[in-house]
């Protein structure tokens, strides 16, 4: 693919997405409470924690699904806290869904096509010659679309409705999107959820090779064995708050994540 | 004796496809902004109304029907689309409850109504039509305004038909439509995709406002909204929001309002068009071209 991650050089990598103070309540009753991190370019973060911890409301809020009460948000330095949720898109930061979203009524080559197409529309509105830029365009698109379809062999499924997928054919065309959008900072809702253990490992693939194409990715996921196989370092969060940062091993052993987890299963 | 019963029934059937057609018309762009921007507007009849308006106004300047046509297109457009950004917008971003858009279209309707009475009287206007003979095509008896709101109409819907699956920005009509949420997290321009959706919807209306003028000759204000019955049934016969059931519904409705027209008395026009209506509503209430989809879903 086209660069490789600089973490692979071994350099020092700049924060890319960084989160301040972040804070949201529904209804008085905090969701997300103070929350701070910051995560560099090519980095696999996981996001864990119990159920209702508040991984979902962080990834609304950092991707401008749902405003926040206060805290900021950093993307590449710049402030996109009050921005809307397309506009973070067009950043170049694309989330998932906890539930998989597909445009059901569009064929899955279309639910790829329009996740390309309006990122080139723009760029052509800047270009001067605007006509030969467009169809150019065109043909990339076309050209990766054709290749994100074989690489997540959905090639044979081009032109159903998405709504006729399975779960976790759905999935793979979430990811198809990302790859299609060409976002540099991709935010996943437990995208491993219902996945087959052979697909769940070809997700994991993809996710590798998008890191190493220069993505940054946080991820929510509660099959510790994914994240263990996946993250570089992990997350806690419990009640709205980060509990442990550090490697899988490290908060395994924390006190605070332990009660934490037993404190929901009891 | 059996002969005149055939040409009876041709006779009906050319006349409800020449009713199909502009009923299409209408409920394909209902149905279209409907699905994309998710306004039941109750003020569609009335782009219709002001499309008829502007086309009688360039007749009055010596102007053809061609341009009136597209005086009524632009007007359609022009109105729909303000419509949308000096009204519905600030309701629709507010409070997405049905009731409050249902009752500002519902005014805005009256509003424009009222309007057009007060700019060309409540009396009926004529629109100036070539006197043409009704002549057969194939087994059908029509005249050479008939037939151009045939061929008019058609031409209307097989672009509508176009933009949506082969164009980058009905692709984006189409996913605002399924799933808005998705698409604006995906970065679609959600609030330039509905604006243009009223431009667009609002010109296909008024294409539609035109053509029932012509077959209606003379019109007043309340022109667009006496069809505004006929267009729903339609929309819902054809499964609300969906364009192409849109097209089915509008057939089903013109054959069964001019063959009811025919057989029975023309006043029960839209008794017929109610009574479909409710039968579909009873058999297959999300619309004729449903099944396939609960099938899938089963
Ligand atoms: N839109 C909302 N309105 C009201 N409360 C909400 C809303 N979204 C989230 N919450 C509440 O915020 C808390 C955190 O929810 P969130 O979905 O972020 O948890 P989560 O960590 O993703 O949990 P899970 O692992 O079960 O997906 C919960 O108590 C939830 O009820
Ligand atoms: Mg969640």
């Amino acid at each position: 693919m086209t660069f490789v991650g600089e973490h692979q050089t071994g350099k020092p990598q700049s924060t890319v997405l960084a989160v301040e103070d972040l804070s949201r309540s529904f209804g008085g009753v905090p969701a997300v409470d103070g929350v701070s991190f910051r995560i560099s370019g090519g980095e696999i973060v996981g996001l864990i924690g119990p159920n209702g911890s508040g991984k979902s409301t962080t990834v609304n809020l950092v991707s401008g699904s749902l405003r926040c009460d206060s805290g900021r948000i950093l993307l590449r330095g710049s402030d996109i806290s009050n921005r809307s949720a397309y506009q973070v898109a067009r950043l170049g930061l694309t989330r998932t869904f906890q539930i998989p979203r597909v445009w059901g009524r569009l064929t899955v080559a279309e639910n790829l096509l329009v996740a390309g197409t309006d990122v080139s529309d723009e760029s052509a509105t800047r270009a001067l010659t605007r006509r030969r830029k467009l169809r150019q365009q065109r043909g990339e698109l076309e050209e990766r679309l054709f290749d994100i379809l074989a690489t997540l062999n959905l090639t044979p499924l081009a032109n159903q409705q998405a709504e006729v997928l399975s779960g976790g054919q759905k999935r793979l065309l979430e990811f198809g999107r990302i790859m299609m959008s060409g976002a540099s900072v991709l935010v996943l809702d437990e995208p491993f959820a219902g996945v087959n253990p052979v697909m769940c490992r070809a997700l994991q693939d993809i996710i590798e090779a998008l890191r190493a194409d220069g993505c940054l990715v946080l991820l929510i996921e509660h099959n510790l064995q994914a994240v263990e196989e996946t993250c570089d370092r992990v997350i806690v969060m419990a009640t709205g708050k980060i509990i442990a940062q550090g490697s899988l091993a490290e908060v395994r052993a924390s006190e605070k994540v332990i009660s934490a987890y037993l404190g929901q299963a009891s | 004796m059996e002969a005149h019963r055939v040409n009876v029934l041709l006779h009906a059937i050319g006349f409800g496809l020449v009713t199909a057609a502009i009923i299409a018309t209408s409920a394909v762009a209902f149905s279209l902004q409907y699905a994309v921007t998710d306004v039941p507007n109750f003020a569609h009849g009335e782009l219709l109304t002001v499309a008829a308006y502007a086309a009688y106004e360039t007749q009055q300047h010596g102007l053809g029907l061609a341009i009136g046509a597209a005086a009524g297109a632009t007007t359609g457009a022009a109105v729909a689309y303000l419509m949308y950004r000096l009204v519905l917008r600030g309701f629709v971003w507010k409070s997405s409850r049905l009731v409050y858009t249902v009752a500002v279209t519902a005014g805005i309707s009256l509003i424009i109504q009222n309007g057009l009475g007060i700019l060309f009287g409540n009396a009926e206007v004529t629109l100036n039509l070539p006197s043409d003979q009704a002549r057969h095509v194939g087994p059908f008896l029509w005249t050479q305004t008939d037939i151009t709101v045939i061929l008019g109409s058609l031409v209307a819907l097989a672009t509508v038909h176009l933009t949506l699956r082969h164009t980058p920005f009905g692709r984006a009509q189409r996913a605002v439509a399924d799933n808005r949420e998705l698409a604006r997290a995906s970065g679609l321009r959600i609030e330039r995709v509905i604006s243009l959706t009223w431009l667009m919807a609002g010109a296909v209306a008024g294409l539609g406002g035109v053509a029932l003028a012509t077959s209606r000759s003379t019109f007043g204000p309340l022109l667009g909204n006496s069809f505004l019955l006929v267009t729903l049934a339609a929309a819902i016969v054809g499964g609300v929001g969906r364009v192409y059931g849109a097209m089915i519904g509008a057939l089903t409705i013109g054959l069964v309002t001019e063959l009811s027209g025919a057989y029975f008395n023309a006043g029960y026009k839209q008794v017929a068009a109610l009574a479909v209506l409710t039968l579909v509503l009873l058999v297959r209430p999300s619309g004729i071209l449903q099944v396939q989809r609960t099938r899938a879903e089963a």
